[in-house]
């Protein structure tokens, strides 16, 4: 019983000094940040409301001529429920298209992102990790692709393979690649000159081993912050073609593909034009909030 | 620097060397456009004709070397849909996209500098507040719904502006306004943290210590090192104006290579496409290089050669 035994008793730390759960601290530092708060709930009733929209009681491809472009009401009207957001053209009624057209541009956006993700991220860390000529040829092909637009890439390979709901995900999925292949062979070309990967190399781990342990779990970080920020384009983009009529096609609704049929009726109906708008506007708003408080999140220092 | 243009300028080849043949591959493998441009009650003889006309029952491989001759010969065929060469419908429309990228693009960092500038001097007040809001909705709104909110706007309650055509000065607001919107907001965000970051620097701290009056602090100190990123950022954002003039053309008939480009898309006209497609990526390519030069006229300090 001496000095010794004393100093090796560990402390009894009380219990708010113990470490945090990752999803408690990450709800902490949400909850302090209105904006960033405010951006997460609104994602989550707008994906809420998506994956829902089947239960939403009107039928979006209905067509009641007689019902055609009524403005926002909230009154009922022979036994039918009111149309809160006014109703199209041909009297569909807008808020149950819009429901319908967030759950599409969320599946596609979500879709061609997670094939965007696991090509480019794949590609990313064999081109950074293993360097020389397989390094060379991916970034050439990635200069080649950032030379174009996101929107002419689209147009182009639309024109040749023909629009729809799975070509439009496949499309967005095999241009989008290059951001996720250019940020992670990034990081991976910084983690390389890290003493610990040294470290690892001079216990005899094996490349594969450095690379699938060492290095994948740390480019974590910079994957996710570039989901979310290219989720964000990916919808934009998906209603852009939809919009131009290189998309998903009628009657499917489709944020685009509403703005697209509006264009008609600027004179009579600005409830048709202002809310797939503001719908599309929400979404993109909230989830680059995210990448940006994501971002922060990860690593200050960290520039995109 | 002679060395530096020549090896930027390779690798821009390089790059529109790899764009055609990633179009090629991809026209390639989607079926041949025969059965597209023939009447569907041609005959499988009428097919097979015009498969041997085109060149379509030639080895992939030749065929790969005969397009990648054509288009070094700038020869793109013609257009499906107007029998026209497809290099005169695209060079046709190559002047009125440039004015109005070049429009948007001078109507974005004339307001989005000095927004910047302002909310990054003035940090915390309202109007930083105000421009940070408006660069953040400014970014996650879709070029063509500002376009047609804009002519809801200015077109249709108070019709003060021709919503659509192309000639007068009016005509070019519109399209230029909601294209320039997008950018101002990346301008004014990159404008705004960067020379918050610059203000930090201790040699701004030195001017400002020797009595340096504030307004010469920024805009004859800070600035001309915070211009490195929003340059940058031009870059970036090129790409996306040429993106979005593709769907604010077709909004207001504006004839340019973007509406070209859709109708073209749309009618799979396949040489106007690929015309079309080259000139857009040449066009960012040089755009590149022209901005990296920049680089060091701005900052001597970078040296792109030697």
């Amino acid at each position: 019983m001496g000095l010794m035994e004393q100093r090796i008793k560990r402390p009894d730390f009380p219990a708010t000094i113990r470490a945090e759960t990752w999803w408690r601290q990450y709800l902490r530092i949400t909850w302090r940040n209105k904006r960033v708060f405010a951006a997460h709930a609104m994602l989550f009733l707008l994906v809420l409301a998506a994956v829902l929209a089947p239960l939403y009681p009107v039928d979006p491809f209905d067509q009641r001529l007689a019902q055609s472009l009524k403005p926002p009401a909230l009154t009922q009207e022979q036994n039918e429920l009111p149309s809160l957001l006014g109703t199209d053209s041909l009297g569909r009624d807008l808020l149950a298209r819009l429901l319908l057209a967030t759950r599409i541009s969320l599946m596609v956006s979500g879709l061609s992102v997670l094939i965007a993700c696991l090509v480019g991220t794949l590609l990313g860390l064999i081109s950074g990790y293993q360097g020389g000529l397989v390094d060379a040829v991916i970034m050439r092909i990635v200069d080649a692709l950032l030379s174009l637009p996101f929107v002419v890439v689209a147009i182009t390979i639309v024109a040749a393979i023909g629009p729809g709901l799975i070509n439009i995900a496949l499309i967005l999925g095999l241009t989008g690649w290059v951001t996720f292949a250019k940020l992670v062979r990034g990081e991976v070309l910084r983690l390389k000159e890290i003493e610990y990967i040294e470290a690892a190399r001079s216990i005899g781990c094996s490349r594969k081993r450095i690379l699938l342990r060492h290095i994948t779990p740390q480019v974590v970080g910079v994957v996710l912050v570039t989901i979310t920020l290219t989720l964000g384009q990916m919808i934009i983009t998906e209603a852009t073609l939809s919009f131009l009529g290189l998309g998903i096609p009628p009657p499917t609704p489709t944020l685009g593909g509403i703005l697209s049929d509006a264009q008609t009726f600027f004179f009579s109906a600005w409830w048709i034009v202002v809310f797939p708008g503001v719908f599309l506007m929400l979404i993109v708003l909230s989830v680059n909030i995210i990448g940006d408080f994501l971002r922060d999140y990860f690593d200050p220092q960290l520039k995109l | 620097m002679v060395s530096f243009l020549a090896q930027r300028i390779l690798q821009g080849f390089l790059a529109i060397f790899l764009v055609l043949s990633m179009v090629f591959v991809v026209l390639n493998i989607s079926g041949d456009p025969i059965r597209m441009m023939l009447p569907p009650t041609a005959t499988q003889e009428d097919v097979e004709a015009m498969r041997e006309a085109f060149g379509f029952d030639q080895p992939l491989v030749f065929r790969y070397f005969t397009f990648l001759n054509q288009m070094a010969h700038l020869d793109f065929g013609h257009s499906v849909q107007t029998r026209r060469p497809a290099l005169d419908m695209v060079l046709g429309r190559l002047p009125a996209t440039l004015f109005l990228a070049f429009s948007a693009l001078f109507l974005a960092l004339l307001i989005g500098v000095p927004l910047g500038i302002l909310a990054a001097v003035k940090r915390g007040s309202i109007l930083d507040t105000l421009a940070v809001l408006l660069s953040m909705v400014g970014q996650s709104t879709p070029v063509f719904w500002i376009a047609l909110v804009l002519i809801f706007l200015f077109g249709v309650i108070y019709p003060v502006l021709p919503p659509s055509g192309y000639g007068t000065a009016a005509h070019l607001v519109l399209p230029a306004t909601s294209l320039a919107l997008f950018l101002l907001a990346g301008m004014t965000r990159v404008t705004r943290t960067s020379l918050i970051e610059v203000l930090n620097l201790p040699y701004v701290t030195t001017a400002r210590s020797k009595g340096v009056r504030e307004h010469v602090v920024i805009i004859k100190h800070a600035l001309r090192n915070a211009a490195i990123p929003v340059i940058t950022q031009l870059t970036l954002q090129m790409r996306f104006v040429i993106g979005g003039s593709v769907v604010v053309e077709s909004i207001f008939g504006w004839p340019g290579l973007g509406q070209l480009l859709a109708q073209a898309a749309f009618a799979r006209d396949y040489p106007v496409v690929i015309a079309c497609t080259l000139f857009v990526s040449l066009f960012i390519v040089l755009f590149n290089i022209a901005l990296d030069l920049s680089y060091s006229a701005i900052d001597p300090r970078i040296r792109l050669w030697d």
